[in-house]
């Protein structure tokens, strides 16, 4: 009899100890609307350029009244920035946002916090984390874009193995591979099979003997080829949407595509607010505003006001993502040999 | 408690001493101020090089960065590069200026006075600018004066490419002019003429008298230019940013860059290693220059004699000497110029023609004004401007009262520690700052704070080069005499020294504040976001692609700058009313 007693008690007490331990780890993931308005604003290092922010940003404030400090730079400065100064033990940024590769290497430091955002729910199983320290909400697939004032039809590349024809040498702008790690990241994975393949270093060379212009980040390769300076180039769709200019992209059978992530600083001060913003830009209404300035998003249904944009989104094909040593040694020694080779 | 009671013991005398004469007091906190802003940024970089864990990680000891650097076979690349971009800008913009001041002070060329006032307007300008300016005009093959050349002469391909080693040499040397100009013009107005017409008596024409003898006289002040020259084309970020990428051309500041922030995962040791080296070539060429210029610096206004330099009368060479004059001033102004305020208004850059009209905006001022994040930029750099010129002005006038008027013990170590930001390139500085800044425990890092004392001691010798030539004119016996009628040293300098050194004060008072405006090279290293003043932004609107933003932005700083200027002499000439009454 005493053992029954005890062994229910025991059972009684683990099965207490368990739903409080869920009731804590759940609040612990919700954010608090009054705080997060107390809090007043959330600090944002992200990789998506600032106009396209503009109207998610002004929604979120309008619905929460708390104001976003957003900091731009390509995910490699993003990532730079937080780990720099998150080893300094003075991390600035509530939320950081950029592509999946810093994204784990940011993890594995330890900035992150977990948070799932409810609103993320209904985003597609495949973008789910396991340990929640990193949401998805957006991706990016890249493409090649043309000055259409500048290439006649005739002429248009149709795939990357065009950008080999020797009527291109000099005339592609492409991020510099040594600096920026989307770009290592993306020729690191033309090995893989529906690409290039065992060759993919080969075409890498190939392309660095075109000699092609090279710039910081993906950004500026669409201005290169509105001015002219490069009539090709190399970058995310998104931008024909985000700068003015006669640019557009070429359709291909595939698009390597970079998927993006919202984390939360495990030392935030704001974390209410940073909880928000994360959650708010998951919404069907936040995701509609990124989509409207050109974003692909997660949230089913809503595409960017690009030509085409939903039969893009069936044949992107998601990156994979190098080790922190493999980032390295990409970008310090295969990818400085190859393009700065004298 | 002992050690309290002994340690009071130990600064006993020299508290007493200070309380019994506040100058005391004055001196030793220049000192210490001076001491702090100079060594801790240097001695941090030193260890940062040395550290074998990455900033803000708790490490040993090595060798290993300085190996690292010094067996890659790039490092003498770039040293390479650095000095043959340092060498050629500093002699092509010593060149420009010498010419451009002979034919605005010397010669009797039209347009002379407005040649002389034109040559100092590009110092208005951001410098990151200036270099976006040519990328514009002289791209390969969008660049609006190689589109032009290409019609004309029926080219098929660009004759000109900004993107190498000489568009760098090219561009450096057209933002650096202006520098130069003022310190060779100031050596033109005061040189003695009676040479110059002792030669033409003895029968010389205008080009031997120029060659033989103004150009000897002259000779220290263009050396001191080209070496200065060189210092601020080696320690460039500006230039280097916008054209070495593109070019594939490292110099030292792009490799700081590249390892401090543009590079992943950052290395900010080896940037430290590259930043020591850097200061080292720095430190050399400053060393020559302060040789060559110390005393002309110090008593060039004291010379009293008013020399008006002859006007050298050209005859009908006149008009070519003022189409030479134009030329130079086409190139360091009219075009950078032009090229600003033509994108300012465009919604994207084009080769102009008839779909200009259909793209002229306003969207890019427009954008200015509503943007939360150039809001805060401007307001960061205003208070950067006012505030840390101010500052830095006022602790300029202390230095050069104590290391000038005083005969403090200490005086000669505190005029040597203000040799180290004479030296200290931008970049250098940024990355000692850093490494300072995560360690001392102060709320300094990632705010506004640390960019006001890396502008207060990056710039603290330009400062200290107006108030020490002001102050210097100042007779002792002034201070004497208020001393004597009871004042004690801080009414001496508040109602006798600080009213007289009111001219130099303002004059260097502009000169920071401009330049504070506009700093860059230092500020991309250390600003936060949030704390993010107007030359970061400018940048981060070109990496973007923005050039649109920029170049309205461009204008309203260099607007901005001028209505300063403006404010400053209002002041002075208030000041000086206030004070006639």
């Amino acid at each position: 009899m005493k053992d029954r007693i005890r062994g229910t008690l025991e059972f009684l007490l683990i099965a207490c100890l368990v739903a409080a331990l869920s009731s804590v780890q759940a609040l612990a993931q919700q954010a608090n609307v009054e705080a997060g308005k107390k809090e007043g604003k959330v600090v944002v290092y992200g990789s998506v350029v600032p106009q396209a922010m503009e109207g998610l940003h002004q929604a979120f404030k309008k619905k929460y009244g708390i104001d976003v400090e957003y900091w731009r730079g390509s995910s490699t400065q993003v990532s730079e920035r937080a780990l720099t100064e998150w080893r300094a033990g003075k991390p600035g940024f509530d939320v950081v946002e950029a592509n999946r590769g810093v994204q784990l290497i940011m993890k594995a430091d330890g900035l992150f916090a977990k948070y799932v955002p409810p609103a993320a729910e209904k985003f597609p199983s495949q973008f789910r984390e396991k340990d929640a320290l990193i949401t998805p909400w957006r991706v990016l697939p890249i493409s090649i874009l043309y000055n259409t004032e500048l290439v006649k039809a005739a002429d248009l590349p149709k795939t990357f193995d065009d950008l080999l024809n020797p009527k291109w040498h000099g005339k592609i702008s492409i991020p510099d591979p040594t600096r920026h790690t989307t770009t290592a990241q993306f020729l690191w994975n033309l090995r893989r099979p529906e690409f290039k393949g065992d060759k993919w270093l080969d075409y890498v060379k190939a392309l660095a003997k075109q000699n092609p212009i090279l710039v910081e980040s993906l950004a500026p390769v669409t201005t290169t080829i509105i001015k002219g300076e490069a009539p090709v180039g190399v970058t995310y769709i998104k931008y024909i949407k985000q700068y003015k200019g006669p640019v557009t992209y070429i359709p291909m059978d595939k698009y390597l595509t970079d998927p993006n992530y919202l984390s939360l600083s495990a030392k935030s001060s704001r974390a209410n607010a940073a909880k928000l913003y994360i959650d708010f830009a998951c919404t069907p209404d936040g995701q509609k505003e990124i989509a409207e300035d050109g974003e692909f998003v997660l949230a089913p249904g809503i595409f960017p006001p690009i030509k085409d944009a939903e039969k893009v989104a069936p044949r992107m094909v998601f990156m994979d993502n190098p080790s922190e040593d493999e980032f390295k040694k990409l970008m310090s020694v295969t990818f400085r040999e190859i393009f700065f080779a004298k | 408690m002992n050690g309290a009671i002994a340690l009071s013991r130990i600064f006993e005398a020299p508290v007493r001493a200070m309380r019994r004469d506040p100058q005391i007091a004055v001196i030793v906190a220049v000192g210490v101020v001076i001491g702090y802003l100079s060594l801790s940024p240097t001695l941090m970089l030193f260890y940062g090089s040395f550290l074998s864990k990455p900033l803000g990680v708790p490490g040993d000891l090595t060798l290993a960065h300085y190996v690292h650097a010094y067996t890659d076979p790039l490092t003498y690349q770039l040293l390479l590069n650095s000095f043959v971009f340092a060498t050629g800008s500093s002699i092509l913009a010593t060149l420009l200026a010498a010419i451009l001041a002979w034919i605005a002070i010397r010669t009797n060329a039209p347009f002379k006075k407005l040649f002389e006032l034109t040559a100092i307007i590009p110092n208005i300008f951001p410098p990151v600018m200036l270099a976006v300016s040519w990328t514009v005009l002289l791209s390969p093959r969008t660049g609006l004066i190689n589109r032009l050349l290409m019609e004309l002469f029926n080219l098929e391909n660009a004759p000109l490419n900004v993107y190498s080693l000489g568009g760098m040499i090219f561009v450096e040397a057209l933002i650096t002019t202006p520098l130069a100009f003022l310190i060779v013009s100031a050596s033109l107005y005061s040189m003695d003429s009676s040479l110059e017409e002792s030669a033409r008596v003895a029968g010389s024409n205008n080009l031997q008298v120029a060659w033989r003898i103004t150009f000897p006289v002259i000779r220290p002040a263009l050396l001191a230019a080209a070496m200065l020259n060189f210092v601020r084309a080696i320690e460039s970020f500006e230039t280097p940013a916008i054209i070495a990428l593109p070019a594939r051309i490292e110099v030292f500041t792009t490799k700081i860059y590249r390892e401090a922030i543009g590079a992943f995962p950052p290395n900010q040791n080896l940037a430290a290693t590259y930043a020591v080296s850097l200061l080292a070539i720095t430190m050399v060429f400053v060393y020559f220059y302060r040789r060559l210029t110390v005393s002309s610096e110090r008593y060039v206004t004291v010379t009293g004699r008013g020399y008006r330099p002859n006007v050298i009368d050209l005859g009908k060479w006149r008009y070519a000497a003022s189409a030479v004059a134009g030329a130079i001033l086409l190139l360091i102004v009219v075009f950078p110029f032009i090229v600003l305020v033509y994108v300012s208004f465009i919604t994207y850059v084009h080769v102009p023609g008839v779909k200009t009209w259909e793209l002229l905006t306003l969207d890019n001022y427009r954008t200015n004004l509503t943007d939360a994040r150039t809001y805060r930029a401007l307001q960061n750099s205003l208070f950067l401007a006012v505030g840390g010129a101010t500052l830095c002005m006022l602790l300029a006038a202390l230095t050069a009262w104590v290391t000038t008027k005083t005969k403090a013990t200490g005086r000669s170590i505190i005029e040597a520690l203000t040799f180290i930001p004479w030296a200290f390139p931008g970049t250098a500085l940024a990355i000692g700052l850093l490494w300072t800044y995560v360690y001392v425990p102060l709320p300094i890092y990632g705010t506004l704070w640390i960019l006001f004392i890396a502008y207060i001691t990056r710039f603290l010798p330009y400062g200290l080069r107006t108030m020490t030539s002001t102050i210097i004119q100042i007779h002792d016996d002034l201070q004497d005499a208020s001393s004597a009628c009871g004042a004690g040293f801080l009414t001496t300098f508040r109602r006798v020294l600080l009213p007289l050194l009111r001219p130099g004060f303002i004059a260097g008072w502009i000169i920071l504040a401009t330049i504070y405006l506009r700093e860059f090279s230092t500020s991309v290293f250390l600003y936060s976001p949030g704390s993010e003043p107007l030359g970061p932004l400018l940048y981060h609107f070109y990496v973007d692609g923005n050039l649109g933003p920029m170049c309205s932005l461009a204008i309203v700083v260099s607007i901005i700058c001028v209505i300063l200027i403006g404010v400053a002499k209002k002041i002075a000439t208030v000041g000086h009313q206030l004070e006639g009454r």
